[in-house]
């Protein structure tokens, strides 16, 4: 049986270490980070079996009764997406101790693995709280401490970058403190418990519908869902290629846990009483996958481009999402895991290769199949994944959307389909240019990291194993 | 015994590895000529493999008859193309363009393409079709790009767009709709749909497994495989005319009996014939566009690649009257056509060695130069023509007489397609006959005594399936009437 104070200790720790990394040296910084994150993964992992079969658990900070304090809550979907992104920080934080050095200060790098450490303790904050204005605040602590680790490497695009995140995350920030408050008008509490239990009614409320609403376009925002993404582009292109990486894998997964949480669970929004219309937003996902995946095609530069796919990637998930079904569901949790795992896998294969090819350019990773076989392999895996090759991890999903699709309308079905030609069209181009050879080589000899390949073999391994094992996915749901 | 081929290839492939060409190659022909046995084996001991599972659905391997012969054939193909290929590997050192064949990437793919084509003729499921069916799209990329150059890439690029993504779609979408609706379950000779399916169903599933399984290159989708000739020729030759485009129509073969089931098919054909019947003036008209594309060409191998297509869709054409004979005879083409391709493919492959030379236009007094390249190459035509006293003559008769007397206007379209079949091999033959003072004279870069040799001993194979065209023919006819 759990004990309901461990479930505390997952904020806590990664907060109070954080705030020690700041005080220490970058050595013992480094260290504090990766125990910390792999304590979390480990308590996660815990939670997350505690929580399989449906079981839920409560914790009331400072005994407070949930009317007025703030109650913690372990269920199953958010004891996954607590799993799924302390697991990517692991990854991240394993590969980040040489590559820091290319990328950021080594006077800031004390504070960068702090600020790795409070944006984990919010993310795990927000995925087990069950107060809507504590969701709230962890957010703003999970983003301002990403600005800071968007604006820690060392080029002049970065500041930019992170003020341009600034301006973007604080809107979306704004929408979902508005629409707090519009639903605390109406309900009184902040406990989504709570409001859980009023909902089906008061669904027809007009304030109600519009803090939904407000909140729901927050939340997209933070998920970075199509026509308010192109910020993301310049975010992951001026961060550090570890930082794109964990934003890319983690920070929009938080926003789609959000929208699950309180579209699905929540507020309960069948098909019948919708606050908007369900085929505006099916379009606009839609767009997102064809228009981002257009984009992606377009791209030169190879951060830009994976954050284009990462964004196409986002787009399906909420196509998925959409559809409603149980499949879809599930289609939709498998995909956040696979995309998390691809695209960590991009963002650090590539942070790995800049160091050697000094050049952002696409172009000019061309033929780097001969130079670095095995990462190349994994990156062409990690493609063959997005494309939804049989065997990975990314053709359950695909099949899972099928299925969903096809029960639901085939309409969906022809839209999917239409939606992963562009999916193809950028990955097959990415894979050719790594084997097609154009120009002579001139390569950074040195090593810059000696753990990123056995990361990304991790990942890439895990990713078969679960496509290949496709039921241990499919079980999850 | 199933696994054994899948560990003979794989060591085949690993065998690529090793640095000494001799060794690799000594290694290489010992494992194709295991894998020749452990076929014939297989025609009498039946076998089932099952390894893993992909979502409910294991994957899982059965040996059955028409399965045991392709794969027969298949292996024994995979030995005369590896003799080629080391033949040719030396060969071409002494060509202008020299790395065409790049053997690291030549001997890594090859037995793994094959692997996979093994894997889809013995699957027992049609998600082990499917899966092994994507495999190998994606492994005889590389062995299409092998060249390296701008031009491979960019017909590798409509190669890999076209096989996979017509693939994934409609074949996925067929698979989750019979998923859906009827349930998957291992493949049997009464089909797996449930008998109240109604017809709009049926079309629908048609066409998704006809474009599905596009490595038919049947008419809109027919464009990667005069694209894949950019590859050199062991894999134009293997590959591009036996593995990959019989695979599609074997998979069809399979789809038809064991998914559809002949019964429902034909209960289908009665009661709304154009439902099926479309698939034949499909393939009637991919028939006639591939030989008019062919006589139009001027490169040899575009000439064999659109022949190849519109041979292909004969197959389809065979299919598609819905019979057990309609089946066999389709089958009994296959047989005949993959010999007799290959054999043409190696013979423009011996030309190109010798003399450097590809395009029809250049082929000025061949015969004086390479006589028996040249006996070779007019046999095999004259097979794949069906002409009388052939091999391919009985054949073309019982496609003939399959089509049913309603669809005059296939009867006819047949009729021109052969006429034009003549004038595309007739095209290269006489250039290769003429004997024009005037013309420049072909000089022979290099002897090319040994590469003849495997080619003609490639050749010999077709009078062992003359020898044992019946037998096949009837043993395939009892085990259909047997269930």
């Amino acid at each position: 049986m759990l004990q309901s104070n461990l479930i505390i200790l997952i904020v806590i720790i990664p907060l109070i270490s954080g705030i020690i990394c700041f005080l220490s040296s970058k050595k013992i910084s480094w260290a504090i980070a990766f125990l910390t994150s792999i304590f979390c993964f480990a308590l996660s992992a815990y939670f997350f079996r505690q929580t399989f079969d449906g079981a839920n658990f409560y914790y009331n900070l400072g005994g407070w009764s949930r009317e007025i304090g703030i109650e913690y809550k372990l269920n199953k979907l958010g004891c996954f997406f607590s799993l799924l992104t302390s697991f990517i920080f692991v990854l991240n934080n394993l590969g980040s101790r040489k590559l820091i050095n290319n990328e950021v200060n080594e006077s800031k790098q004390n504070f960068f693995f702090g600020l790795t450490l409070l944006s984990l303790a919010a993310m795990q904050g927000i995925c087990i709280s069950n107060d809507i204005f504590n969701i709230f605040v962890l957010l703003e602590i999970n983003a301002i401490s990403n600005y800071a680790l968007v604006a820690s490497r060392n080029s002049k695009t970065s500041a930019k970058a992170a003020f341009d995140y600034l301006i973007f995350g604080t809107i979306g920030s704004t929408f979902i403190l508005l629409g707090i408050g519009f639903i605390y008008s109406i309900c009184a509490t902040l406990n989504l418990t709570n409001i859980t239990e009023m909902m089906p009614e008061l669904l027809e409320n007009n304030a109600v519908r519009g803090g939904l609403l407000l909140m729901m376009i927050g939340f997209l925002m933070k998920a970075a869902l199509f026509p308010i993404s192109g910020w993301l582009v310049d975010v992951y292109q001026g961060a550090p290629s570890f930082v794109s990486s964990l934003l890319a894998a983690t920070s929009n997964k938080i926003g789609i846990y959000l929208v699950i949480n309180f579209y699905f669970n929540i507020f309960q929004v069948g098909k019948a009483n919708l606050p908007y219309n369900e085929i505006s937003l099916s379009i606009i996902a839609f767009l997102a996958i064809i228009l981002s995946g257009y984009f992606a095609l377009k791209q030169t530069n190879i951060k830009r481009f994976l954050a284009y796919s990462s964004l196409s990637q986002i787009g399906f998930i909420l196509f998925t999402l959409i559809i409603g079904s149980n499949q879809a569901f599930t289609g939709a949790l498998i995909y956040c895991l696979t995309h998390a795992l691809e695209k960590t896998t991009l963002f650090l294969a590539s942070g790995y290769l800049l160091y050697y090819v000094r050049s952002e350019t696409i172009d000019d990773f061309s033929g780097i199949i001969k130079k670095f076989p095995l990462l190349s392999v994994i990156i062409l895996i990690n493609l063959l994944s997005t494309v939804g090759f049989p065997l990975t991890a990314g053709f359950v999903g695909k099949w899972q959307i099928f299925k969903a699709s096809l029960e639901t309308d085939i309409w969906f079905v022809f839209m999917v389909m239409f939606a992963s030609l562009f999916t193809f069209s950028y990955a097959f181009k990415f894979a050719e240019v790594l084997v097609f050879e154009k120009n002579a080589d001139n390569y950074n000899e040195e090593v810059s990291s000696k753990a990123i390949p056995y990361i990304i073999i991790l990942t890439t391994g895990l990713n078969l194993f679960l496509g290949f094992n496709s039921k241990i996915l499919l079980s999850l749901w | 015994m199933v696994i054994l081929n899948f560990v003979i290839l794989i060591l085949s492939s690993l065998a690529s590895f090793t640095n000494a060409s001799i060794i690799r190659n000594l290694i290489i022909t010992g494992l194709s000529v295991i894998l020749i046995f452990n076929s014939l084996y297989a025609l009498n001991n039946p076998d089932e493999l099952i390894i893993g599972n992909i979502f409910d659905y294991p994957i899982f391997f059965r040996t059955e008859p028409i399965a045991n012969i392709f794969v027969l054939m298949v292996s024994i193909l995979n030995f005369c193309t590896n003799l080629y290929s080391f033949c040719y590997e030396k060969m071409q050192i002494n060509l202008p363009k020299k790395n065409d064949l790049s053997p690291a990437i030549h001997f890594f793919f090859t037995p793994l393409a094959i692997l996979s084509t093994i894997a889809i003729a013995y699957s027992a499921n049609i998600v082990t079709l499917f899966i092994f069916y994507e495999i190998l799209t994606l492994l005889t990329y590389p062995l299409v790009i092998q060249p390296l150059t701008e031009e491979a890439f960019k017909a590798g690029r409509i190669y890999f767009s076209i096989l996979f993504m017509s693939s994934s779609f409609f074949i996925l979408l067929a698979i989750i709709l019979i998923e859906k609706n009827h349930g998957i379950s291992g493949f049997s000779t009464n089909g797996i749909l449930s008998s109240d399916i109604p017809l709009k169903e049926i079309v629908l599933l048609l066409i998704c497994f006809i474009f599905g399984f596009s490595k038919t290159a049947i008419f809109p989708l027919h464009a990667w495989l005069p694209n894949a000739m950019v590859a050199p020729i062991p894999v134009s030759a293997l590959l591009h005319a036996v593995v990959v485009v019989k695979t599609g129509v074997f998979c069809l073969i399979k789809v038809f009996i064991f998914v559809f089931g002949l019964d429902l098919l034909n209960s289908t054909l009665t009661n709304s014939s154009l439902s099926i019947e479309w698939i034949s003036y499909l393939s009637c008209f991919t028939i006639l566009f591939a030989s008019i594309m062919a006589i139009l060409q001027n490169s040899i191998k575009k000439i064999l690649a659109f022949s190849t297509i519109s041979n292909l869709s004969y197959m389809i054409l065979s299919l598609s009257c819905i019979s057990q004979k309609s089946m066999v005879i389709a089958f009994m083409k296959l047989l005949i056509h993959s010999i007799s391709k290959i054999t043409l493919f190696f013979s423009c492959g011996i030309i190109y060695l010798t003399t450097n030379k590809t395009k029809i236009s250049e082929l000025n007094q061949i015969i004086k130069k390479l006589p028996i390249t040249f006996t070779l190459f007019i046999a095999a035509a004259a097979i794949i023509l069906g002409l009388p006293f052939t091999l391919g003559y009985n054949n073309q008769q019982d496609i003939y007489n399959l089509i049913p007397n309603q669809l005059p206007l296939i009867q006819y379209s047949l009729f021109i397609s052969s006429v034009l079949g003549f004038v595309y091999f007739f095209k290269i033959i006489y250039k290769m006959l003429s004997l024009n003072k005037d013309q420049e004279e072909v000089i022979l870069i290099q002897d090319a005594k040994l590469i003849q040799i495997v080619t003609a001993l490639t050749f010999a194979f077709i009078t062992l399936l003359q020898y044992y065209y019946l037998d096949i023919e009837f043993y395939l006819m009892s085990i259909f009437k047997n269930g």
